[in-house]
C-alpha cells in the first residue's frame, strides 16, 4: 500500500478546532460513552458542514506534515467510540447505565436492553468524504467489540461474551462497508484489552476475530494505556500484547514513547507494528533525532519493513500547533532512519 | 505560463462562520456588521484562519495559479479596511447612496482620514505561510471608499479621496513587505460614478500606487451579480486607466457579454479577464470558459491575460463556486493548448 519504508500515519484522532467543539469541557471529563451533544459549538443546522470543513483541515495538516496514510482526524466524534456505539440498535441512551472508567470512576454508558445490531452504516459517508479529499492512502477507525462491551451496561445478555460477539457482528458489517467505500486500512480500537487483560484473554481475541471475519482489506488493531491526558504513569510493558499474534489483524498499533516500552515485547509479534513514537503526555515537541531514536529502539525486534511510524495514541487532546509540530518531527525522524536504512542495504 | 488563473478576491464563506442568508439579503456592509458572524468573538480569529485555509485549499485543488485569502475575514471587500481607519465615526454612521441608488449606512468622516496601523499584514503573512503559490491581496480603493462615506469634515470629496489614498498607499507597501506577490485595489465605484472618477478618482487611485514597485492590479466592475442585476455591454470608465501606473486591470466580460474590443484601448496592461458569470448558478463548461477567453484574444495578446471570475465569489454557494473554478482552470488549459 505504501511503497516506501517506514511510512507515517496518525493513530486516529487529531485536535478539533475550538470554534467546533468546547475543547476545555472535553478535556475535563472522561471521554463520552453516550452522546455529549452539548460540547459542539456549532448549531445543529451547520454542524455537518463544520465537521466536514474541520475534516478537510485535518487532512490538510496531515498532508502538509508529510504523512503517508491519512485519517479523517475523527473530527465528527466526541470520542473515538461513542459515535459508532450510540448508533446501534439495542442500546438505551436516554436512560444510560453506568460502568467504571479505566481510571475507576463511574461514568454513564449505553445501557444494553436488547440484541445489539447495526441499523445502518455509520461511517460510510465519512470514508467517502475522506476518499474524495485526499489522494493519499486512507485509514478509518472503528471502536472494537471488546472495548464497546466494556463501555456498556449489560441489562440484556447477562453474558458479556455473547454481547461482545454481537458487537463484533455490527463492527464486521461496518468494516466491510468501509472497505467497499474506499478505505485502504481499517483500524479497530481496542484500548480496553490492555485495561482488562483477563477478560480480553477470555473472549477479546475471539470477538476481534469475529469482527474481522471474511474481511480481505488491510486491518489494524490499536491498544494503549489510555489517553496521556488522563493516564500519567504508564508501565513499561503491556499486560496484553503477544495475544494479538492469534488475531487476524494485519497491523498492531502500540505506544512506546510515553511508557518507554521495552520493545523486546514486540519480538513476539509477526504483525506489522504501528509504532507509537510521539509522547502525547509531553507538550514539548520532539526533535526529529528523538523520534529517530525511538524508531531505532524497535529495530532489533521488528524488521523495518514491518514498521509504520505513528504517535502513541490519538491526538485529540493536544493543542493544534503542538500536534502539527509533532507530526512534522515524526515525518522528519522517520526520514532520518529511512535514509540510514537504505545506505546500510 | 500563459493564461494563469486567479480569483478576483473573495471566495464563498462557510455557513458555520457567517450568516450567508442575512449577508445576501442586505447591501454589502460599509460599516461593521458583527452580528453576521456565527462564531463567538473569542474563537473568531481561529475560525477566520481556518476558513482561509479551506479557501486556499479549494483554490489549490481547483488548480489556480495565483491564490487569495478568499477574504474570509471580511463582511464586505471594503469595510474591514475602511472601518479600521482614523477619522471615521462608525458608531454614529452617516448615509450614502449605494450604486443601486438606495441609502446604506456608511462611515461618517469626522476628522482627517489616516491609517492607524497595518490592517491586512497579518492576513498576508498567514496566506504566505500557507501556500507555496503566488499570492494576491486585495484592498479597497481610495475613490470607492470616498463614495462609501459621508463627508462631514473635508472641503470636498477630492481632498478626502487623497487622504484615503495615502492610507491605502501605506497599506500596499506593507502588504508587499509582508510577502504579497500582487496587490489589487478594488475600485468598483469608478464604473458606477464615471464623472467623479474622471474628475478626481483616478488621481486618488494613482496616489495610492505612488512609489510602489510590486505588481499592482485594479478591479472595476458593474457590482455584485447578487445585488446589481442588469449589465450594460460596455464600461463607462475604462480607457482612462491606460494612463495609470497600475499593471493589471480586472474586468468582467462574462455576465455583461462585454464587447472585448474595448480592451485594445488598454495597451500594455495585463487584463484579469472575467470569464465566469456569477449570476448563473449553473457551472460553466470548460468549453464556455474557453470561448469567453477566445473572445478577448483578437484584442489582447495572450501573454497579457490572466483568467478569472467576473468578480468576487462571496455570494455563491460553495459547491457552485468550486465547480466554476474547476471549469475555469480547465477552460484556460484548453486555450493554452491551442496557443502553444
Amino acid at each position: 500500500m505504501s511503497a516506501q519504508l517506514l511510512p507515517t500515519t496518525l493513530v486516529g484522532s487529531y485536535p478539533q478546532p475550538d470554534w467546533l467543539i468546547d475543547r476545555d469541557k472535553l478535556a475535563h471529563q472522561t471521554p463520552p460513552r453516550v452522546r455529549a451533544k452539548e460540547l459542539w459549538r456549532v448549531a445543529p443546522d451547520w454542524l455537518e458542514q463544520a465537521q466536514d470543513d474541520a475534516t478537510v483541515l485535518a487532512i490538510r495538516d496531515q498532508e502538509r506534515a508529510g504523512l503517508d496514510i491519512v485519517t479523517d482526524g475523527e473530527m465528527r466524534r466526541e470520542s473515538y467510540s461513542n459515535r459508532f456505539a450510540t448508533a446501534l440498535d439495542g442500546v438505551d441512551l436516554d436512560n444510560p447505565g453506568s460502568t467504571l472508567s479505566r481510571s475507576g470512576i463511574p461514568i454513564p454508558v449505553p445501557r444494553v436492553v436488547a440484541k445489539i445490531r447495526r441499523r445502518h452504516p455509520v461511517e460510510v459517508r465519512d470514508v467517502k468524504f475522506l476518499r474524495q479529499n485526499t489522494d493519499r492512502a486512507i485509514k478509518m477507525t472503528v471502536p472494537g467489540p471488546f472495548t464497546m462491551a466494556q463501555q456498556a451496561q449489560d441489562d440484556f445478555y447477562r453474558d458479556e461474551e455473547a454481547m461482545a460477539l454481537d458487537y463484533a457482528a455490527a463492527v464486521n458489517a461496518e468494516i466491510k462497508d468501509l472497505f467497499a467505500a474506499g478505505a485502504d486500512v481499517v483500524q479497530v480500537d481496542e484500548p480496553w484489552m490492555q485495561a482488562r487483560p483477563e477478560k480480553a484473554r477470555a473472549y477479546g481475541i475471539k470477538a476481534l476475530n469475529a469482527a474481522l471475519a471474511g474481511v480481505t482489506g488491510t486491518t489494524a488493531v490499536h491498544i494503549c494505556f489510555g489517553y496521556a491526558q488522563t493516564v500519567k504513569q504508564k508501565p513499561a510493558g503491556y499486560s496484553f500484547l503477544s495475544e494479538f499474534e492469534q488475531s487476524s489483524a494485519g497491523q498492531v498499533s502500540v505506544e512506546t514513547a510515553q511508557p518507554k516500552l521495552d520493545c523486546g515485547q514486540l519480538a513476539g509479534l509477526s504483525k506489522t507494528i504501528i509504532l507509537g513514537v510521539i509522547d502525547l503526555g509531553d507538550m514539548t515537541v520532539e526533535t526529529p533525532e528523538i523520534v529517530a531514536q525511538r524508531i531505532r529502539r524497535a529495530l532489533p525486534h521488528v524488521s523495518a519493513e514491518r514498521i509504520i511510524v505513528a504517535p502513541d495514541c490519538g491526538m485529540k487532546y493536544l493543542p493544534r500547533d503542538v500536534a502539527f509540530a509533532k507530526l512534522r518531527a515524526m515525518v522528519e525522524g522517520a526520514r532520518m532512519v529511512r535514509a540510514e536504512h537504505s545506505t546500510v542495504k | 505560463m500563459l493564461l494563469p488563473t486567479s480569483l478576483v478576491g473573495s471566495y464563498a464563506q462557510p455557513d458555520w462562520l457567517i450568516d450567508r442568508q442575512k449577508l445576501a439579503g442586505r447591501f454589502p456592509p460599509r460599516v461593521r456588521a458583527r452580528e453576521l458572524w456565527r462564531v463567538a468573538p473569542e474563537h473568531l480569529d481561529q475560525a477566520h484562519d481556518d476558513a482561509t485555509l479551506l479557501a486556499i485549499r479549494d483554490q489549490e485543488r481547483a488548480g489556480l495559479d495565483i491564490i487569495t485569502d478568499g477574504e474570509m475575514r471580511r463582511e464586505s471587500y471594503s469595510n474591514r479596511f475602511a472601518t479600521a481607519l482614523e477619522g471615521v465615526d462608525i458608531d454614529n454612521p452617516g448615509t450614502a447612496l449605494d450604486r443601486s441608488g438606495h441609502p446604506n449606512p456608511v462611515p461618517r468622516v469626522v476628522g482627517k482620514v489616516r491609517r492607524k496601523h497595518p490592517v491586512q499584514v497579518r492576513d498576508t503573512k498567514f496566506l504566505r505561510a500557507n501556500t507555496d503559490r503566488a499570492i494576491k491581496m486585495t484592498v479597497p480603493g481610495p475613490f470607492t471608499m470616498s463614495q462609501q462615506a459621508q463627508n462631514d469634515f473635508y472641503r470636498d470629496e477630492a481632498e478626502m479621496a487623497l487622504d484615503y489614498a495615502a492610507a491605502v498607499n501605506a497599506e500596499i507597501r506593507d502588504l508587499f513587505a509582508a510577502g504579497a506577490d500582487v496587490v489589487q485595489v478594488d475600485e468598483p465605484y469608478m464604473q458606477a460614478r464615471p464623472e467623479k472618477a474622471r474628475a478626481f478618482g483616478l488621481a486618488a487611485f494613482n496616489r495610492a500606487l505612488d512609489g510602489v514597485t510590486g505588481t499592482t492590479a485594479m478591479h472595476i466592475c458593474f457590482g455584485y451579480a447578487a445585488v446589481i442585476h442588469v449589465r450594460p455591454p460596455a464600461y463607462s470608465f475604462l480607457p482612462e486607466l491606460a494612463a495609470s501606473p497600475v499593471q493589471q486591470i480586472s474586468i468582467e466580460t462574462a455576465q455583461a457579454s462585454l464587447d472585448c474590443s474595448v480592451l485594445a484601448k488598454l495597451p500594455g496592461k495585463t487584463i484579469i479577464l472575467g470569464v465566469l458569470d456569477l449570476s448563473d448558478m449553473n457551472v460553466e463548461t470548460p468549453d464556455t470558459v474557453a470561448a469567453r477567453i477566445r473572445r478577448a484574444l483578437p484584442h489582447v495578446a495572450p501573454e497579457r491575460i490572466i483568467v478569472a471570475p467576473d468578480c468576487g465569489l462571496k455570494y455563491l454557494p460553495r459547491d457552485v463556486a468550486y465547480g466554476k473554478l474547476r471549469a475555469m482552470v480547465e477552460g484556460a488549459r484548453m486555450v493554452r493548448a491551442e496557443l502553444v
